[in-house]
């Protein structure tokens, strides 16, 4: 029952090799962003950060040689989050499409600026 | 187990109870205060929610007092509002959420599925521990005062208005939260990992597939409630504007976050009793339930179709139209596999020796109660009509048929199947029956005025009303009376049992499952004697005729 | 077999409740996943107000990002890369059973380090010198806010006031401040843990290749607060960058 684990070897270089990759993809992103791409800048920084989040998860965390439960498990929370995201970032973003009848008109608007108001 | 003589009802007349039990495996206040053993934590829980809903039971008394006449004569309304919310939080927060997965669940899933406790023991004192940090706080800021916001929290009352203690409620519930995910990590690396040898995923009772699905939920949708009261927390604290209107703070972000765990939660406090239901329509027609398949998968329906309805409380908050529509769509669709659920119930009763006992009134309750806040819920989940109802007693008495009617029915029907199994002695007879009519007689006439009420107008929230409704709210209050009798009946009982009920023996109902066939009543203290195999489908009350003996008879029915 | 029995014949490290060894790993990895998940998801919901409020109010988050140090943001990504790296080290000692024979030539501490146990602590040290790193940082950061008056509530005045309504970067700081206070809060927690139980445990020998379940739970948790910074990096600190300075 004690000997079972030796089946496959522990080894420590591929966590250098993943931990220099981290580091030129946090170069390269940083990169990115200084050249101005304007709106798909937000694309490419996303795009990196989920290189880099996935090349920890697998690596770092054992995930690659994990069974198909734990994948399942560590890239789930991801696709929950996204599709929470997703229906959020729906509404949000169709909050003002609503074709009101002919002849409404917006109530007058108060402006809530001025200085922050004292909290307790 | 394999052996079907191991499922027969024992003959002897004169029972004795075991002489090792987990009960008597530890004495003192410390053996239970420092316990890992999951019947133990079971038994800590079921005291513990007993208290808290009985708490939650009075305020609610006092709404109903106070809803008698259509004038303002017991409370202000500041208390008023109070009252309501501290009757809702601790209803929800202290009692419904973890009521059978924390009681029911820590008790019977190991014993269900062959494990000798569940994956992570101190883990799961732990979690008693936080429920009751939570619950200490909560109740300390009761004393002090209470919160007015309503268990909503909505944003920017809560936030920048109620000046009363919402941080400490909020902080109260948090870490109530802990002791909610770590139960559901539990559970689902017991079930997952903890299984006996021959216990396959479609061999395990449905209870089990309904804890997962519940499990599920608490683990990916309690942290979003943790996270949103912070952020409340954060703003009253450290006046950090997330939601401070002045700012530009968006309200509807708060009811999207804190909905996307309310929501689900509701299934959190539905789905095990829908387990529960299972188990005792099974054991009490003697077949195996109609479409298994369907049964399990639905759960897990349930629970992922669930998460994403989140959006039908938020019609009339300005919320997109198109993602109301979204919404909608979903709330029809997840009534698709709890409409499943309901009609393999009614199938398994289909020529099934029925008998009725306390635990099947119960179910059979559950069946007609948890129909009716169903289909109501759909009523609430078209846009249209939501626009009508919206915050009106339409609205409570609709959760009010799942919630008592349904999740609360569950539990008790549980409590009194398991009972036997739990305490080794039974609780059967005249008051269990009594208990189960009155509350189904008192829940009815209690919630049924309040469809009416509310589809006339009478809103939520308000301890006046205009005089023509003050019919409908009498009956109600009536009713709600009849309630509490049907409540309060089985803590008599059920206590008195425990001394001098007849011993059960390790199968009372003859029912199958591994908690009955291999584990005694009560279980011993590492559950059972040696490890239980399992070689066959759950609920088979009528085997397979085996070729050589000529045939087994049908185990018999057990007599109400 | 009675109750004892199932105790007693039970190999060291291995829980009562458990039958192998590899069923009570995998219990812990799963159930270490199942956590992290839950953690995932509490990010997730803060993430989701940030997500809201740039639909909302694109132009004050540009401004508000454009007050931050990209440098500084990217210098303590890197560290903490290296504290997830030093975090990896123990973990793999703790696994592989690694004697730290190729220390034994060092001049200082040598045959101390050519030990198992130290070449835990030597992780874990590692570790936490990093994370100390990363929070001195920090502090010196919050710092700075205070200075240039970006301390929603206490002291806070927009810094643009060319976009429509410059009082909602203050919904920026308030996110900024959360977001990252609650990963540094999840950075002392495992820094505490570390301290207090991690580093007496690895002295008094507390894992063996067999056992070493706590550790390498301990592990996902370091990893996954690394996640989470690798998130609200781009996400606080390269948003301002892409565009032209607003003032």
């Amino acid at each position: 029952m004690a000997e079972h684990h030796g089946e496959h070897e522990h080894r420590l270089m591929p966590h250098v090799w993943n931990l220099l990759a981290l580091f030129v993809l946090t170069l390269l992103t940083y990169g990115v962003a200084l050249v101005h791409l304007g709106p798909l800048a937000d694309l490419v920084a996303l795009a990196i950060a989920f290189v880099k989040a996935s090349l920890v998860i697998l690596v770092f965390m054992h995930v690659k040689e994990a069974s198909r439960l734990v994948k399942v498990t560590a890239f789930g929370g991801f696709f929950w989050v996204f599709l929470f995201f997703a229906y959020l970032i729906g509404d949000v973003m169709t909050r003002d499409n609503v074709t009101v009848y002919e002849g409404w008109q917006d109530p007058p608007r108060k402006e809530a600026k001025g200085p922050p108001p004292e909290h307790h | 187990m394999s052996d079907t003589t191991a499922r027969k009802i024992d003959p002897a007349p004169e029972r004795e109870m075991p002489k090792e039990h987990y009960l008597n495996a530890g004495h003192g206040i410390k053996s239970w205060l420092l316990t890992t053993d999951h019947k133990r934590i079971g038994v800590l829980y079921l005291i513990s929610i007993s208290v808290f809903f009985a708490l939650g039971g009075i305020y609610a008394g006092l709404i109903r007092l106070e809803l008698v006449t259509p004038e303002a004569d017991l409370f202000q309304p500041d208390t008023y509002n109070r009252v309501f919310t501290m009757h809702a939080i601790l209803m929800i927060f202290f009692f419904l959420v973890p009521s059978i997965p924390a009681t029911l669940g820590n008790f019977l899933i190991p014993l269900m599925i062959g494990a000798k406790d569940v994956a992570f023991p101190k883990l799961n004192l732990a979690s008693w521990y936080m429920y009751m940090i939570g619950a200490c706080l909560t109740l300390f800021a009761l004393m002090k005062g209470g919160v007015d916001t309503g268990w909503t929290f909505y944003t920017p009352f809560s936030t920048t208005y109620s000046n009363t203690y919402v941080t400490t409620v909020a902080i109260g519930i948090f870490i109530n939260g802990f002791s909610s995910i770590f139960t559901g990590v539990n559970f689902m690396v017991t079930i997952h990992r903890m299984r006996a040898p021959g216990m396959t995923w479609f061999r395990l009772p449905l209870f089990i597939w309904s804890h997962y699905a519940t499990s599920l939920i608490m683990v990916l949708g309690t942290p979003v409630l943790a996270i949103t009261l912070l952020l409340v927390g954060f703003e009253r604290m450290f006046g950090l504007g997330f939601f401070d209107p002045a700012l530009g703070g968006d309200p509807v972000l708060f009811q999207h976050l804190f909905w996307f765990y309310s929501h689900p939660a509701v299934y959190i406090m539905i789905l095990p009793s829908m387990g529960v239901i299972s188990e005792i329509i099974s054991a009490f027609t003697r077949k195996p339930i109609f479409g298994y398949h369907f049964v399990a998968y639905s759960s897990m329906g349930i629970a992922v179709i669930g998460f994403l309805v989140w959006g039908h409380h938020l019609f009339v908050s300005s919320q997109s139209m198109y993602a109301g529509l979204i919404f909608s769509f979903l709330t029809m669709i997840v009534a698709v596999p709890s409409a499943v659920k309901v009609f393999n119930w009614t199938a398994t009763l289909f020529r099934g020796s029925i008998a009725y006992t306390t635990p099947m009134f119960y179910a059979l309750g559950f069946l007609g109660l948890f129909t009716i806040g169903g289909l109501t819920g759909l009523m609430l989940g078209s846009m249209g009509l939501d626009i009508h109802m919206h915050d009106t007693y339409f609205v409570v008495a609709h959760f009010h048929y799942i919630m008592v009617g349904g999740a609360l029915m569950g539990y008790l029907g549980g409590i009194h199947f398991w009972w036997p199994k739990m305490f080794g002695r039974e609780a059967r007879g005249f008051f269990p029956h009594m208990s189960a009519l009155l509350v189904f007689i008192g829940f009815n006439l209690t919630f049924l005025p309040q469809f009416v009420l509310g589809y006339l107008g009478m809103p939520r929230r308000y301890h006046v009303y205009p005089e023509e409704f003050q019919v409908l709210h009498v009956l109600s209050t009536a009713g709600a009376t009849v309630l509490a009798a049907g409540y309060a009946l089985p803590v008599f009982y059920l206590v008195w049992s425990l001394k001098f009920g007849k011993v059960a023996g390790p199968n009372p109902w003859g029912a199958t499952g591994l908690e009955w066939t291999a584990a005694a009543s009560p279980p011993i203290q590492h559950n059972f004697e040696s490890m239980p195999v399992v070689t066959e489908d759950p609920y088979v009350y009528h085997p397979p005729k085996p070729r050589k003996e000529g045939g087994a008879e049908p185990v018999p029915a057990p007599t109400a | 077999m009675s109750s004892e029995a199932a105790t007693q014949g039970h190999p060291k490290g291995l829980a009562h409740h458990f039958e192998t060894f590899e069923q009570q790993k995998e219990s812990s990895f799963l159930g270490m996943w199942l956590f992290i998940s839950q953690e995932l998801m509490f990010f997730g919901g803060i993430f989701a107000a940030y997500v809201n409020y740039r639909v909302l109010y694109p132009d004050a988050f540009i401004a508000g990002s454009q007050q931050l140090d990209v440098g500084i943001g990217a210098a303590n990504t890197i560290v903490l890369l290296c504290s997830s790296f030093t975090m990896v080290y123990a973990v793999w000692v703790a696994q592989s059973g690694y004697d730290g024979r190729h220390f034994r030539r060092l001049p200082v501490l040598g045959e101390r380090l050519a030990d198992n146990r130290w070449q835990i602590v030597l992780g874990l040290v590692g570790t936490l010198f990093f994370g100390t790193i990363f929070l001195v940082v920090k502090y010196f950061e919050y710092g700075s806010k205070f200075a240039h008056h970006l301390v929603p509530h206490w002291d806070f005045i927009p810094p643009v006031s060319s976009i429509p309504e410059p009082e909602t970067t203050e919904i920026f700081f308030s996110l900024y401040f959360a977001m990252t206070g609650l990963h540094g809060l999840h950075m002392v927690v495992g820094m505490g843990i570390m301290v207090f139980m991690m580093i007496p445990m690895a002295l008094r020998g507390a894992w063996d290749t067999n056992n070493h379940n706590f550790i390498e739970g301990f592990g996902l948790y370091w990893h996954f607060v690394d996640i989470v910074w690798i998130f609200l990096f781009p996400f606080l600190y390269l948003v301002g960058e892409s565009v032209g300075k607003i003032t």
